[in-house]
């Protein structure tokens, strides 16, 4: 693990800001990069994406890192980045899509474009069915096990919201995932 | 596996659902990356490379049937393919997709912005955004009258800050930041012989086509940096421009042209009668237009009412059938003080009607 606060390129220039941003971002990127790329991948099914999502969350993190307060921003702010960017990824694919002229036939495999293994495809392809905010609440809340406020607060919507996205959603996904016999 | 199909009053079986589908995947540490590419961004969007396939194929089909119709006299761009953009060996699948550039033409009342379509290459993980800026600093415009102020060389990293998905109008505190960079030129410093008038229209430019080409209708302001001055706060001004805290877009009486020519765009081959149209700010809500042979000789004219006066409103008119052969098409507002005032806005597009 490369730790740049000891190499000397960086430590001549004397920026300690930088530093101590190199030294911040270190720390996260050990604690939470995993569980983030794998919250992207629930968001969005396709693991590549995912990680180099995560990667930009970390990189705009690293650039503001003078702008927040305290570690724990730092961790809701890396949140907030990645299910944001999640959402303009799905977001940007029908943008681009709509560069497609009419006369073209509709791609229906453009979201196809992972082969992803079976046995996790399934609840993957059950989450992308259901809408992007009950997707966003449901992966918030059983995945990365955040309380209601904090659901809200990453969102940006009401608690109320929280909660009836949650019920709709889990009572959805389980709707989904038990309509098919196990194979 | 899925633990159990039995809804659990507990969501436990939810939690281990969504774990149990993601537990597999481990990504590379790539932390150094993280770190060396701060402030050198690559632009995030959807590196879905199929989705961008699909699209690469699409929009190759739409750019050749574009450049039929529509090949441009002048070189649309140094770099820009004029031969088939198939995709090659290369490992980036590249894709023509069209956006809005703003660019800067000259009027009575200085200059102001115009607006181009242009075709414009990609990998197909830029965002609408960098792709437009991209093409503002990087193509050379199509219509001959539109120029980019911006030094040649100048590059631009584009991103959204904010709580939600770029330009959400249910964002108030969103913003876009552009980072600016040039190896050579203090992009700090308003350019030896650029007037202040061109600088700040400049500003304006790429303020513009960043919310036109994100569709950001909010248009939410947009924070300039250059490059090298380390915190965002430290950049005291753009080409000259204070820029002291982000940028809003002007209004268009101040930022826009009085009047543009949306369609046809400049360079095309069409048959008369054709339609035209655009959008003009103009007193007593009449444009006037003609078409003119290269001599000079006025083959068409007539006048057009926009749907409002003095604020930017749509025209339209019909040029009727002329012969084959190249013209001038000139749209312009009307001088309400008879030639006393500063004059009249102009737009002007080359046309081979065949």
């Amino acid at each position: 693990m490369p730790v740049p606060a000891h190499d000397p390129t960086r430590r001549s220039g004397a920026d300690t800001a930088r530093i101590a941003a190199d030294e911040g971002i270190t720390v996260l990127y050990v604690a939470h990069q995993r569980s983030l790329v794998r919250l992207a991948t629930l968001l969005l099914r396709d693991a590549m994406v995912a990680e180099e999502v995560v990667q930009d969350a970390f990189v705009a993190v690293h650039d503001r890192w003078r702008r927040l307060r305290e570690p724990d921003d730092a961790v809701a702010y890396l949140r907030q980045a990645v299910v944001n960017r999640c959402r303009s990824v799905l977001r940007r694919r029908t943008v681009a899509l709509k560069h497609v002229p009419p006369a073209v036939p509709d791609a229906p495999g453009a979201d196809e474009d992972v082969v992803v293994h079976e046995r996790r495809g399934e609840v993957l392809t059950a989450l992308r069915a259901l809408p992007t905010r009950q997707r966003e609440v449901l992966v918030l809340r059983y995945y990365l096990d955040l309380s209601e406020a904090d659901i809200a607060t990453t969102l940006g919507i009401s608690r109320g919201a929280v909660k009836s996205h949650a019920s709709r959603g889990s009572a959805r996904l389980r709707e989904i995932l038990t309509a098919e016999p196990p194979t | 596996m899925i633990p159990s199909r039995t809804p659990d009053p507990d969501d436990a079986w939810l939690r281990a659902a969504l774990r149990d589908a993601v537990a597999d995947i481990d990504p590379p540490d790539r932390l150094d990356e993280v770190l060396s590419r701060s402030g050198t961004r690559r632009t995030p969007w959807a590196p879905a490379l199929v989705a961008a396939a699909v699209v690469a194929v699409v929009a190759v089909g739409v750019g050749v049937v574009q450049q039929d119709r529509s090949t441009p006299p002048v070189g649309t761009a140094p770099g820009s393919p004029t031969s088939s953009p198939t995709p090659s060996a290369t490992p980036v699948i590249p894709a023509r997709v069209n956006v809005p550039v703003y660019l800067v033409g000259d009027t009575p009342a200085g200059p102001r912005l115009f607006r181009e379509f242009p075709w414009v290459d990609t990998t197909g993980t830029d965002d609408p955004a960098t792709i437009a800026v991209r093409a503002m600093l990087e193509q050379a415009p199509r219509d001959p009258d539109y120029r980019s102020p911006w030094p040649r060389g100048t590059t631009a990293q584009v991103s959204w800050v904010g709580t939600s998905e770029a330009g959400d109008p249910a964002d108030p505190d969103g913003a876009w930041e552009i980072v600016l960079r040039h190896p050579a030129v203090d992009l700090t410093r308003r350019p030896a012989g650029m007037a202040e008038a061109e600088a700040e229209v400049a500003v304006q430019q790429i303020v513009h086509t960043v919310q036109g080409a994100a569709g950001d209708e909010t248009r939410h302001p947009v924070g300039l940096r250059v490059a090298g001055l380390g915190d965002a706060a430290r950049t005291p001004a753009v080409l000259g421009v204070p820029v002291t805290g982000p940028v809003s877009a002007a209004p268009a009486s101040e930022a826009l042209a009085d009047v543009w020519v949306i369609d046809p765009a400049d360079g095309i081959s069409l048959s008369a009668p054709f339609e035209v149209d655009g959008l003009a700010a103009a007193y007593e809500a009449t444009v006037t237009w003609s078409l003119e042979a290269p001599d000079g000789t006025v083959v068409a004219d007539g006048f057009a009412t926009t749907a409002e006066a003095a604020v930017r409103a749509p025209y339209r008119f019909t040029v009727p059938d002329v012969a084959p052969g190249e013209y001038l098409l000139v749209v312009s507002t009307t001088d309400p003080s008879d030639g006393e005032g500063p004059g009249v806005t102009r737009d002007t597009k080359r046309v081979t009607v065949r």
